[in-house]
């Protein structure tokens, strides 16, 4: 079957202070086509740094050193910075950040974000050179009416669109900015969503809104997405499958069941006895003794062994490789072979 | 009334805020007692008066009408001079740990701050009191000599719980204090917090938006909606059997682990700002909103044994 994204051996550098780290060392992934993708890491897993190299916002500090991101066939590490945010809009690869009020422009009312974001500025003289600005009819074969935006307004619940239209995004929660962003998505039609963090912000009540109305998304118009978050059991609802990430390398990799069910990497299973589940007095959770590493200061071998109860003495000198498990179920990790 | 084993007691306690003119009532009318030995869990989301609830237990800010009692004893008109001796007695650990040290002062100078400020103790005894409590968060004794910047979030996190626990307290608020923390730090936090509490009989008030931490920390939970204290209860009935339409669906929201056809069924309604109406603070929200419910705030009452509710539905 016919992959969206395919990542191979992706190898991704942070330079800070003449010094170099690696964020992420040599990550290999598949999305398929309307499929919900979770990936889950503490900080400094390299997780944000993924969705940030896919869509092409990378920091200028970092790097691809190695490796592909294959999407439908077109190799993104190959696109050139100023020549992306063409890419983005043409093939519509979407990303939602955990702070709205950071993706929109706090001068313009929202229907003027949610019309560009689909039709693109226009300048006044409509003259490509005068303007560096210009960012051109992005999506052409997307005629958006008045009406479209309301509808999209409605489909992320806002019972009285018309009014959100001509606030500015300070006038409005941190839940209904990312709601708007949500309804950009639903204007844009994404094949790829990539969500990062979306609800961190957020109190559980909107959180599980926005879950939803990503879920509602993925349904309508077969977008794939990328969900990012530290919690795993928030993106157990949503995700057909889960990513382990931890040092920059992909630990685990399963459908949800699998990975809450039978977790395998000691790390995916630390993750999820640290969820605190009991009543007080009635159990204790057991965490994860240590702290996540810093990414210029890795441990040699598996960068999880310094924190890991079943650690031998290969985990101090060579780096796992994920192996196949079971049916769909990937694992890198030294005990298993 | 008696206060023999209560900790804190808080009778009708208001607290407000201007705002460009404009007065917003933070904590309405609210009545709480903790024991000693208790965690009251404050569970709310941002803006429900969560954080401004215990600053005012701690006298931290102004506070409009109502009593405190401390151990039995009437705080709330204390002179701050005479506040000395229970200050010390009575600490907070803040949110975010990085903007609540002063970044140009050693860990070791941060952690003794408090016991400058309240007691006379001569250097050496200070020395060994700093030593025993960076022992007993779980830090290593060579933080004492570095700057906050050299910490990594959890271990900040530590340094401000051993900061509220050197003037040896017996009530501490805990506000929001693993919530921007990792999943795996998160962990070893509550649990050092449980130990504490076990170890020194400590009361808390612990502020969170994360009900299943609530859940694992608390012996009971107050919820908060709009400044107004909506539901309180054993944590046992507030998670399994709550009675206020809020509670119920903060309940419903909670992520569960492996539970995708939840999210299928949760039901979206357009959350719209919460407006102070005459009528209850939830009424706008409210799929079970009556012609009362927009007229008259409802008030809070026993509905059974100790589980309090606000909303008209119980009356």
């Amino acid at each position: 079957m016919d992959k969206l994204l395919i990542i191979d051996d992706l190898w991704i550098s942070y330079y800070k202070d003449g010094k170099k780290a690696y964020a992420i060392r040599g990550l290999n992934l598949e999305v398929n086509y309307n499929q919900i993708v979770g990936i889950v890491g503490e900080s400094g897993s390299g997780k944000s740094t993924l969705g940030h190299a896919i869509v092409g916002l990378l920091p200028s500090n970092s790097r691809v050193e190695k490796g592909r991101i294959l999407f439908e066939g077109t190799d993104l590490t190959k696109i050139n910075r100023r020549d992306f945010y063409r890419f983005r809009g043409k093939n519509a690869i979407f990303m939602i950040f955990q702070d709205p009020m950071s993706s929109l422009n706090p001068t313009m009312k929202i229907y003027d974000q949610l019309r560009e974001a689909v039709q693109g500025k226009r300048s006044s003289n409509e003259d490509f050179s005068l303007t560096r600005w210009f960012l051109g009819n992005i999506r052409k074969d997307i005629i958006i009416e008045n009406k479209d935006i309301i509808e999209a307004l409605k489909k992320v619940g806002f019972k009285n669109p018309k009014e959100i239209l001509v606030k500015y995004p300070h006038q409005l929660s941190g839940g209904e900015r990312q709601r708007i962003m949500i309804a950009m998505a639903y204007l844009l039609k994404p094949k790829l969503l990539i969500a990062d963090e979306p609800t961190t912000a957020l109190d559980v009540v909107t959180q599980a809104q926005v879950l939803k109305m990503l879920l509602e998304l993925k349904d309508e118009y077969k977008t794939s997405i990328i969900f990012i978050s530290h919690d795993i059991t928030l993106v157990s609802q949503i995700s057909d499958r889960i990513l382990v990430m931890y040092g920059g390398i992909l630990m685990e990799d399963g459908s949800s069941e699998e990975i809450l069910k039978n977790p395998l990497n000691p790390y995916t299973k630390g993750l999820i006895s640290s969820l605190p589940i009991y009543f007080k007095g009635e159990g204790r959770i057991s965490p994860i003794p240590g702290f996540p590493p810093n990414i210029f200061n890795l441990p040699a071998g598996c960068p999880f062994h310094p924190r890991c109860s079943s650690n031998m003495s290969i985990c101090k000198l060579q780096m796992p490789k994920i192996k196949k498990i079971g049916e769909s179920h990937y694992v890198a990790c030294h005990l298993y072979g | 009334m008696s206060h023999v084993t209560s900790m804190v007691n808080v009778q009708n306690l208001k607290v407000s805020y201007r705002i460009k003119g404009r007065i917003k009532v933070a904590v309405d009318n609210v009545s709480l007692n903790i024991d000693k030995g208790e965690t009251l869990g404050i569970i709310g989301e941002s803006g429900s008066g969560k954080t401004t609830l215990g600053m005012a237990l701690l006298k931290l800010v102004k506070i409009d009408s109502g009593k405190i009692y401390f151990k039995g004893k009437d705080i709330t008109l204390l002179k701050e001079k005479d506040m000395k001796d229970i200050r010390r007695l009575m600490q907070l650990v803040p949110q975010d740990p990085y903007s609540s040290m002063n970044p140009r002062l050693k860990i070791k100078d941060i952690i003794v701050e408090p016991l400058l400020a309240y007691t006379k103790s001569d250097t050496l005894e200070i020395k060994e009191k700093m030593e025993r409590v960076i022992e007993q968060v779980g830090l290593d004794s060579s933080v004492a000599e570095r700057y906050p910047h050299e910490l990594s979030g959890g271990q900040r996190q530590r340094v401000l719980i051993a900061r509220a626990l050197i003037g040896d307290p017996e009530f501490i608020v805990l506000d929001e204090p693993t919530s921007n923390l990792d999943v795996s730090i998160q962990a070893q936090i509550l649990n050092l917090l449980l130990d504490l509490q076990e170890k020194r009989n400590l009361s808390y008030l612990f502020i969170t938006h994360n009900i299943l931490v609530a859940k694992y920390m608390a012996d009971r939970i107050g919820v908060m909606y709009n400044g107004k204290l909506i539901e309180l209860g054993t944590t046992k009935n507030i998670i399994n059997n709550p009675l206020h339409p809020y509670t119920k669906e903060l309940i419903e929201s909670i992520p569960l682990a492996g539970f995708k056809s939840r999210l299928k069924a949760y039901n979206v309604l357009d959350v719209q700002e919460p407006i102070v109406l005459k009528g209850c603070v939830y009424a706008n929200r409210c799929k079970l909103a009556k012609e009362i419910c927009k007229i008259k705030p409802p008030d809070i009452i026993n509905y059974n044994n100790g589980h309090k509710v606000a909303c008209h539905l119980y009356t």
